[in-house]
């Protein structure tokens, strides 16, 4: 298997890229639902919806296109569609709300923003 | 290449307000200057050096020695350097943002040869830069 390094990390916010990303991560949920009924040993469990999420942390710049658009996103309530590039060859493409926009400052430090997604609808694995 | 010290010189000697606080340019220096040069002279160096983002932007110390033979002299060198720390684009070096964190003063050691020492009022700034 090949091993990547995070350099090659990226996302995009309607198809421009996010630049000064710090962190970042991506999650991929499916809830678990117990079907357990009382004649068996063991719990059972059904797949139930599946959903996901990104957080992370980018140097905030309100003058950059992508970075306002996320800004907007969160204060207007609409989506806005991601492609999060892991590594060459390897994307997530979806639509999301933005949940959380968090601008940061701090004595003796640069402006960071902390941003949350909730993903909308399928994830497109590619 | 442009490397961020070859930047942080240009930088510091930026116009002539190193050089109208008595410090000609060729006495700011990467490191260290040597012992029997004249004062006063300044003295820099980037340290702890690091990615600050997943591409492009990096972030270190920036510290600054300003030299002299008085305590009064190497703070009135500070505060020039001082004004001279402004984010800009040095030598194709895009400094973004810097700030400073710490000032210092070590006052000049008064004695008979060997035993005087100089001045070093020491500045620390944290900077962010990309290439």
């Amino acid at each position: 298997m090949a091993i990547y390094s995070c350099t090659g990390c990226s996302f995009t916010v309607g198809g421009t890229t996010v630049p000064g990303v710090v962190d970042g991560s991506v999650t991929l949920t499916h809830e678990a639902i117990d079907a357990t009924e009382i004649t068996d040993a063991r719990r059972v469990f059904i797949g139930g919806v599946r959903a996901g999420s990104f957080s992370g942390t980018i140097f905030y710049d309100q003058g950059n296109t992508a970075i306002a658009a996320l800004e907007t996103a969160a204060a207007n309530g609409t989506t806005v569609a991601f492609v999060f590039t892991l590594h060459s060859g390897a994307t997530y493409t979806v639509s999301a709300f933005i949940t959380n926009f968090a601008p940061s400052f701090a004595v003796n430090d640069v402006m960071r923003a902390s941003i949350s997604a909730q993903f909308t609808g399928a994830i497109t694995i590619a | 290449m442009a490397t961020i010290e070859q930047a942080i010189r240009t930088m510091l000697t930026k116009g002539t307000v190193l050089s109208a606080a008595g410090v000609p340019d060729a006495r700011v220096t990467h490191g260290y200057r040597l012992q029997d040069s004249d004062l006063p002279a300044v003295t820099y160096s980037v340290s702890s050096k690091e990615p600050a983002a997943l591409t492009g932007a990096n972030s270190g110390t920036l510290t600054i020695n300003c030299i002299a033979t008085t305590s009064a002299s190497a703070l009135g060198i500070a505060d020039a350097v001082r004004s001279l720390i402004v984010p800009d684009s040095y030598d194709a070096v895009v400094v973004a943002a810097a700030f400073i964190v710490s000032e210092q003063l070590e006052p000049e050691v008064v004695g008979l040869g060997d035993e005087q020492e100089p001045a070093i009022a020491t500045t620390t700034a944290s900077i962010f830069w990309s290439t």
